[in-house]
């Protein structure tokens, strides 16, 4: 995994709870802990720090991964500043996602291994996600839509649902009220 | 006992450290590639030019092989058909008998022809090498050409049963800045076509002036073409066998108007007839 999501990670929780806590974190998940946006990390090292993290508060992982990608995605959007609207419509940046931003960091790291999100409107208010990826980490991305709405001042609602074949989860992002 | 915050803050140096240390390492073994995919990417550009400037040379060696094969061809073939022609001309003057007069008109008309085509092959084969074809890069007087073609092509006109009528309306001393050969050639092509192949009739060339144009009309009264798009294409078909009987005179005409400043415009009379325009700036 890219080392820009661990630094997002990081970012995330040391805003929500303190520096402290990151490093509490890091002791608990056994992981060294110091990751650079250029390097590539082993998956594993993120679902330690998760773990740890379900064991320290109690909160259930994907809650906590979906807090975790809400608060990290403007740390992953500054990496592509320049690709990115911020006065643009938030549905635009969402399905943009897969053929602007995951290029250009296949052309940074032509071994990284995005997951693949497949965009559809169903109406001026209704957009469809379907993602897919090895490392199923379906509420990371549902944390990261919604940090999107953040981002844009659109607020979403986001509803989950397992796709036709299982190896899909398909979001269906709304504009919310 | 070290203070537990400061031990803290040191392992976040640390660890800021160990990750600044990474990324210098991952930025210096990115730019190690670059240069070395650059390196590969120039040696590749280098073979593949020096590729392409030996196929280029070795198509120029064949272009120029073919023209020079061509040429010499066409030359050595004019004088024994020159000697042909001289000979029957004799002969003509010596055969009595209508039938055997009738066997040396037939070989005549072949043996020019003959010595058409090959005439034509040598300045496509001219035209095709360089384009030039003129040692003689002067302007072309007007009054010049209407004198040249009548001498030309007054007798041949004739032979074929044609009156060839030529009008020069233009005003003495008007020119245009093409030289005589390659305009002459020109015309050669689109009278000789319409003496050789327009039913019989009258062959009128005009010569005009007007706003500073100079204006050439080759007209003659054969049955025109179905498709006037088609009298500067050599490669589409002939329905009506007018282009397959010039063989190379249609591609010839294109060749020269290409490299003439000239526009050429072709009106196909619904009555039947076809008018060639030359237009050409004029000069002087």
């Amino acid at each position: 995994m890219k080392g820009i999501i661990f630094n997002a990670v990081e970012e995330a929780v040391t805003e929500l709870h303190g520096a402290d806590t990151w490093d509490d974190l890091l002791d608990h998940a056994g992981v060294d802990g110091s990751y650079t946006a250029l390097g590539t990390y082993p998956d594993s090292e993120l679902m330690a720090l998760v773990g740890a993290a379900t064991e320290m508060t109690g909160v259930d992982t994907p809650d906590l991964l979906r807090v975790l990608g809400r608060h990290a995605l403007p740390v992953l959007v500054g990496q592509v500043e320049e690709l990115v609207d911020r006065d643009g419509d938030v549905f635009d940046f969402l399905a943009s996602i897969h053929d602007l931003i995951h290029v250009e960091v296949k052309k940074l790291d032509p071994n990284a291994n995005p997951p693949d999100i497949e965009a559809d409107r169903l109406d001026d208010n209704t957009l469809q996600l379907t993602y897919r990826s090895t490392r199923g980490l379906p509420a990371l991305a549902e944390g990261l839509i919604v940090g999107s709405g953040d981002m844009f001042e659109q607020p979403v609602t986001v509803v989950t649902n397992v796709g036709a074949d299982d190896s899909s989860t398909v979001f269906r992002v709304s504009r919310a009220a | 006992m070290t203070d537990p915050t400061v031990a803290r803050l040191e392992r976040r140096l640390a660890r800021e450290r160990s990750a600044r240390v990474e990324a210098e390492r991952i930025a210096e073994r990115g730019m190690r590639e670059l240069y070395l995919a650059n390196q590969d990417l120039d040696l590749l550009v280098a073979a593949r030019t020096r590729d392409l400037e030996h196929e280029r040379f070795v198509a120029q060696q064949a272009s120029q092989s073919r023209s020079q094969f061509l040429a010499a061809l066409s030359r050595q073939v004019r004088s024994p058909l020159n000697g042909v022609l001289g000979t029957l001309e004799l002969l003509e003057g010596q055969v009595t008998n209508d039938q055997a007069q009738a066997w040396v008109t037939s070989a005549t008309r072949s043996a020019e022809d003959l010595l058409r085509l090959f005439s034509r092959l040598l300045l496509f084969v001219q035209l095709d090498d360089d384009g030039a074809t003129d040692a003689d890069n002067s302007p072309t007087e007007l009054d010049k050409v209407g004198t040249q073609v009548r001498e030309r092509w007054a007798r041949p006109a004739i032979t074929h049963g044609k009156l060839l009528i030529v009008d020069d309306l233009t005003a003495p001393g008007t020119a245009v800045s093409e030289p005589p050969g390659r305009l002459g050639h020109l015309l050669d092509e689109l009278i000789e076509n319409a003496i050789v192949h327009a039913d019989p009739g009258p062959v009128r060339v005009e010569l005009r002036e007007a706003d500073g144009e100079v204006t050439i009309e080759v007209t003659d009264d054969g049955p025109g073409i179905a498709d006037v798009d088609q009298l500067l294409d050599p490669s589409i078909d002939d329905p009506s066998g007018r282009l397959q009987s010039l063989g190379m005179g249609y591609p010839l005409i294109r060749r020269l108007t290409d490299q003439l400043n000239a526009t050429v415009a072709i009106d196909v009379a619904a009555t039947g007839g076809t008018t060639v325009r030359v237009t050409l700036a004029a000069i002087g």
